[in-house]
């Protein structure tokens, strides 16, 4: 009889995360959650956006199993780890496959369980090695975050910058690539930093997250105004729009920032913002939750300032 | 001086520091021994603004402590991920004007442009050493710093603490190993459940393990012997 530990493990987690975060927050991912599954249902309906949503599902859950550090330990150590493997991808992935099964693109969700279990056959894990070394010619040591997710994901972002440059003529598509860079970018702020670099960094709370807000707006701006720009020249009546599209991600981006020093703890990596994370990344898409990751942003800076005069308080 | 005043410091209920009370004489090497979970790097984290203390405090030259006089080497190093040695080591501030990287990592043989997880343990703790001789500061503590380091390098080590007393910086070090803290120590202070009870200046420093260790040697043997 096959044993669910992996399951257990992270029915743990989240039971934890939830705790931690509190009834407010887990009202508002309930409704993160709702709304998302609404829109994946009304994509589905859809037949590029199905084929799109198909597509990315697969790949995610592709670049999850390369990369997961716990990979060697499942295999060796627990019973029937392709089964758990696969009972964890399809089951957390539930709220955004089994919408697909109410639409007339119903046949993606058996097709996309099928593609979960061979990927969870995948053994080989990518070996560490230095990837740009001389970046940091580009990029400061002290944005720290930018030069670790950069060689973490800079695949992704390369390909998402390329086909965003590539289609920069078009309408909307351009924006939603460059919008998975900035899902990739959020994720850079996941990891804490121990306690002599958060010291070297900054001497007050407010010194470092203004630091960390204002660099990291800047690099935001850099990789996306070119292609802002060439999407409004080919776009005239876009302009606004791609305004509006950089101030939505820029505020993820703080959402980010301020919601990995709301929890910072050193030298522990923060995996349990990653669904909070995905919630307010995926809510910029949905217009009626758009305000939500403003109010947080308000709300997280002085919850940061908080937790982060505890450690720099001599 | 460095005056620790009535230092006490629990976690949940279990009490680490005990009323810690001790004077530590400027531009001297401190050794801190004491057995497993005496408080040793408890009372670093103090001594480093690390960690507060639940009271009592810690006076450099008569003033409260600060972040800013201390370089602390911690047990564990950790590193941000996929960062190369070179960058972690261009984060803190260079103000050892002393200091030149390329001729100290000719004796240490670090590959400085490689990411940290490419790392051996003796190597990440040689990237942590580094990052701290190359800050200028008054006090220097290193907490366990011999641990997974090479021969050589535990010799190196040894040299840069001597020049530390030279240029007057007052350095503390804990060690499960005597011979290094004899080695390098003007005074080595015994820490036992949370409270400075003995130090040890150098013309005493060979009575340590007798008085440490006589007990335990004998009622070890005895155990040891007749169950193993």
């Amino acid at each position: 009889m096959i044993k669910w530990i992996l399951i257990k493990v992270r029915i743990h987690q989240i039971k934890r995360q939830l705790n931690e975060l509190g009834i407010g927050y887990a009202f508002i991912l309930l409704a993160f959650l709702a709304a998302l599954v609404f829109y994946v249902y009304l994509a589905y309906t859809q037949k590029e956006k199905s084929l799109f949503l198909f597509i990315i599902s697969i790949l995610s859950i592709l670049a999850i199993q390369i990369s997961r550090s716990d990979k060697e330990f499942v295999f060796n150590q627990v019973d029937h780890p392709v089964q758990n493997i696969f009972a964890e991808y399809f089951i957390f992935t539930l709220p955004v496959t089994i919408p697909s099964l109410f639409t007339s693109h119903w046949f993606y969700f058996p097709l996309i369980i099928l593609a979960f279990y061979f990927i969870a056959n995948i053994k080989s894990t990518l070996k560490q090695r230095t990837v740009f070394p001389n970046l940091s010619k580009i990029i400061s040591p002290h944005d720290f975050e930018w030069l670790s997710g950069l060689r973490k994901t800079y695949a992704g972002i390369f390909i998402f910058l390329l086909l965003a440059c590539i289609t920069c003529w078009i309408r909307i598509l351009p924006l939603i690539f460059l919008w998975f860079i900035t899902t990739s970018v959020a994720s850079f702020y996941q990891e804490c930093e121990s306690l002599p670099i958060l010291f070297a960094s900054s001497n007050s709370p407010k010194n470092l997250l203004k630091k960390k807000m204002t660099k990291s707006i800047r690099f935001l701006i850099i990789m996306f105004i070119p292609i802002l720009i060439m999407n409004s020249i080919f776009n005239p009546g876009f302009i606004l729009i791609n305004i509006i599209f950089l101030l939505i991600q820029i505020t993820i981006l703080i959402f980010a920032i301020l919601l990995k020093y709301t929890t910072y703890t050193p030298n522990e990596s923060m995996k349990g913002n990653t669904l909070l994370l995905s919630m307010v990344s995926i809510g910029s898409l949905i217009p009626f939750v758009l305000p939500i990751p403003l109010i947080m942003c308000f709300r997280n800076y002085s919850k940061a300032i908080k937790n982060l005069n505890f450690y720099f308080n001599d | 001086m460095i005056s620790v005043i009535n230092i006490d410091k629990s976690f949940d209920s279990k009490k680490v520091l005990n009323n810690l009370k001790q004077d530590f004489a400027l531009a001297e090497v401190h050794g801190i021994i004491g057995l497993n979970g005496a408080g040793k790097t408890t009372f670093f984290n103090i001594l480093s603004s690390f960690m507060k203390p639940d009271s009592g405090e810690i006076l450099y030259n008569q003033k409260k402590i600060s972040r800013n006089d201390v370089a602390y080497l911690e047990t564990i190093n950790f590193f941000y991920s996929k960062i190369t040695g070179k960058e972690y080591l261009e984060i803190f501030p260079l103000t050892n004007q002393q200091f030149e990287l390329e001729k100290i990592n000719n004796l240490l043989k670090l590959p400085l442009n490689e990411i940290i997880e490419t790392y051996s343990t003796g190597m990440k703790k040689k990237l942590a050493i580094l990052s701290i001789i190359k800050q200028d500061k008054p006090i220097y503590i290193f907490d366990e710093p011999f641990n997974g380091l090479d021969l050589e390098t535990n010799m190196a080590l040894e040299i840069i603490i001597k020049n530390l007393r030279t240029r007057n910086k007052t350095v503390f070090i804990s060690s499960h190993i005597l011979s290094p803290l004899i080695s390098v120590c003007d005074e080595i202070h015994l820490l036992q459940q949370g409270t400075f009870i003995k130090n040890y200046t150098k013309e005493n420093f060979s009575n340590i393990e007798k008085e440490l260790f006589e007990d335990f040697n004998k009622s070890a043997s005895e155990i040891i012997m007749n169950s193993v």
